[in-house]
């Protein structure tokens, strides 16, 4: 079986290192628009079932931040949202094609059995 | 669980501190919580430690031999605001600079183009200024090839200007990003869920880009 989105290159090494998953489903959960961190850690609970600790929430924000891939807008009392930029969409689209890519090729396997 | 942020970098606590402990108010008191805390810790001071490689936007540009609104275009490309002395994070200073690297090489080149093309120019109009001072006619054929190569030049030179195409367009000329607009609006979804307060930083020069801005040397990617 063939997938071209696996035999493309991945979008550039974000530097994301260990923070690579988290970052990716918070992308995902921003991709709806701009949210703040507790809006974030439901809404990620609710899409995938994993609980992000506000240790790694904030971990991967700081460095999604720094990358340019999200960016914070004016804070609301203690709460700060944030949006995902033009670099964060292309980088979590070239994620997501991957995974639906392995997804697909995973599923159809096993629908061979 | 809040005494552990004392265990943060002071940058980070600065930039952080408020929205972690309201994100905290929602946590349990578990050991899981407290582990992760003390990873992020961990982590945020070698973040902290790689914010201080950053490098300010007028800097990155000067070491890639372009003018600054080259490198504040590449910015905005990608959603970004910015401003000449902003202090760029190292990773994102080499990711902008990977991109800028290859325009500014194709320019050069075509600066080579142009040289060759107005040495060309210069050639022919001193043959027909000869013939000229010898009394003779200047054939058209002379003159024709110095006013095409002129043209050609400028054509490139119009080309070679940033700005006129590339990082303000559709392609970001090379700066591995597409420019897209800015959404004008939260989605439905997000308009569902009130954030309050929330607005896009104002234009340059504005008091709230202008806090923005002190903000941003105080978070632990942006300071210096």
């Amino acid at each position: 079986m063939h997938h071209e989105a696996m035999d493309r290159p991945s979008t550039h090494d974000a530097g994301l290192g260990r923070f690579e998953e988290p970052a990716i489903l918070i992308l995902t959960s921003l991709l709806e628009g701009p949210r703040h961190g507790y809006a974030i850690v439901r809404e990620v609970e609710a899409l995938s079932g994993v609980h992000l600790g506000p240790g790694t929430l904030y971990a991967a924000l700081a460095r999604l931040e720094a990358r340019g891939l999200i960016e914070a807008l004016a804070a609301d009392d203690r709460r700060r949202p944030y949006r995902i930029t033009a670099a964060g969409r292309e980088l979590v689209r070239g994620r997501l094609e991957r995974m639906q890519a392995v997804a697909q090729a995973g599923l159809s396997r096993l629908g061979r059995r | 669980l809040r005494l552990l942020l004392l265990l943060y970098p002071r940058a980070w606590r600065r930039r952080y501190r408020r929205e972690m402990e309201a994100v905290l108010a929602g946590e349990r008191l578990r050991a899981a919580t407290v582990l992760d805390l003390l990873g992020g810790a961990l982590d945020a001071w070698r973040q902290a430690a790689e914010a201080r490689r950053a490098v300010t936007v007028r800097e990155l540009a000067r070491r890639l031999g372009l003018p600054p609104a080259a490198v504040i275009r590449a910015l905005q490309a990608r959603g970004l605001s910015a401003s000449v002395d902003q202090a760029l994070p190292r990773p994102l200073a080499e990711d902008l600079a990977a991109g800028l690297a290859a325009p500014a090489r194709r320019s050069r080149s075509a600066g080579r183009w142009i040289a060759a093309a107005v040495v060309v120019a210069a050639l022919a109009l001193a043959a027909a200024a000869r013939w000229l001072l010898a009394g003779e006619r200047v054939p058209g054929a002379a003159l024709a090839l110095a006013v095409a190569t002129l043209l050609v030049a400028g054509a490139v030179a119009r080309r070679r200007r940033p700005g006129r195409r590339g990082w303000s367009g559709g392609d970001p000329g090379g700066a591995g990003v597409p420019a897209s607009p800015r959404p004008h609006g939260p989605s439905p979804l997000a308009a569902a869920r009130p954030l309050g307060g929330r607005r896009p930083p104002g234009p340059p020069g504005s008091e709230e880009t202008e806090s923005g801005r002190q903000e941003a040397t105080a978070r632990p990617g942006f300071s210096v």
